[in-house]
């Protein structure tokens, strides 16, 4: 079982005659996408039509570019985009406590004087 | 998204089919389409072009160069960042004969096929928004866009960067665009079209993946081997071409 860590597009398969008597399974067309976080199963892969050699070549190829992942890959996605959020939120407020406490440090002068 | 599909046959030997499958989507749609000239009819026009006296047509793009700045931007950057400069190709009429000629000369396709969807790549999404906000970037224009194919089904992914067939002419070629194209049409120009031709000696092999790429590089014959920048990838099989003229044309539509 893998997990989709991007957009994944699993092309729908068939046997058709290729050349004279010659039967090889063909992309049809139609594509099954699955979205990020979406679970992707060998069941699945062998009802859109693909054998067991499409699905070892493919998903090997799919989890090298980090297109697909197990339940550890995705949480370890998921918590890299938390961190990144995190940061940028952290420095957001960051930024805004130091501007606010130079309006303050401002006005703290206007008072004063 | 609501889906729907339909198959036909057409023409006395069944040779002719054209299938059909759309995706509903709002925002975003793409059609294939995939017309396919016999040999026959290229050798029909062959013989008719030379009786008129016509031995060389255009058919896509030549290099001939790059700029000094392009050349010292790579140096500088330490990567390879110039910009083909692209001008006509003209090919003798034994090479191929191009949809164009084809059409002027009122030879109808003898098959075609029509396909929808694909899937947006990350790298062709990031160059959309790129240019959708004033971004530097070349954009997908005539002599920048080229279609390929190859022969490899594997599945496609967002994060893939180019077709997956082998870099070699039997296994994977990209065509630069047919004259005037790409072009809008539609509503409030709201579809683009990109048209490549595969001339004869081109494209030989099963079509199995295609792809519409910003800047192509590794020139072959009239045509190139390596997609910079893809904007999306299909996988369908659509037959095997062997010889003839074979015109793709991708149609995207934003609603």
């Amino acid at each position: 079982m893998w997990i989709a860590l991007t957009r994944v597009g699993l092309p729908v398969m068939e046997e058709r005659e290729v050349w004279k008597d010659v039967k090889a399974p063909v992309a049809t067309g139609e594509t099954k996408f699955k979205e990020p976080g979406e679970k992707i199963t060998k069941a699945e892969l062998k009802e859109l039509g693909w054998t067991d050699e499409k699905i070892d070549e493919d998903m090997a190829h799919l989890a090298k570019y980090n297109s697909v992942g197990d339940e550890a890959a995705w949480e370890a996605a998921q918590q890299a985009e938390q961190d990144l959020a995190d940061e940028r939120e952290a420095r957001i407020a960051a930024a805004t406590a130091k501007v606010l406490e130079e309006i303050e440090a401002e006005q703290a002068k206007k008072v004063e004087a | 998204m609501n889906k729907s599909s339909r198959e036909l046959n057409h023409g006395s030997d069944g040779a002719s089919v054209m299938l059909e499958s759309r995706d509903h989507m709002s925002g975003y749609s793409v059609l294939w389409r995939c017309e396919k000239w016999e040999e026959d009819k290229i050798n029909w026009a062959r013989a008719e072009l030379d009786r008129r006296g016509i031995h060389q047509i255009q058919d896509g793009h030549r290099i001939v160069g790059t700029t000094k700045r392009s050349v010292l931007a790579s140096k500088i950057l330490g990567r390879d960042v110039r910009e083909p400069i692209l001008v006509p190709r003209l090919i003798p009429i034994t090479h191929g004969i191009t949809s164009d000629v084809l059409r002027a000369l009122d030879l109808e396709p003898d098959a075609l096929e029509e396909v929808a969807g694909n899937l947006l790549l990350q790298e062709g999404i990031t160059l959309i928004t790129n240019l959708l906000i004033g971004g530097v970037a070349t954009a997908w224009d005539n002599a920048n866009s080229f279609l390929g194919v190859g022969d490899t089904a594997t599945a496609e992914a967002a994060t893939q960067t180019e077709l997956l067939a082998t870099q070699n002419a039997a296994n994977r070629f990209y065509k630069g665009m047919v004259a005037t194209y790409p072009q809008r049409s539609g509503g409030f120009s709201q579809t683009i079209d990109f048209r490549s031709d595969f001339t004869s000696t081109e494209g030989n092999f099963a079509w199995n993946e295609w792809t519409a790429a910003r800047g192509a590089t590794t020139a072959s014959g009239s045509g190139f081997l390596v997609g910079t920048t893809n904007m999306n990838r299909k996988v369908q099989s659509l037959g095997t071409k062997t010889t003839g003229t074979w015109t793709l044309t991708g149609s995207i539509t934003f609603s």
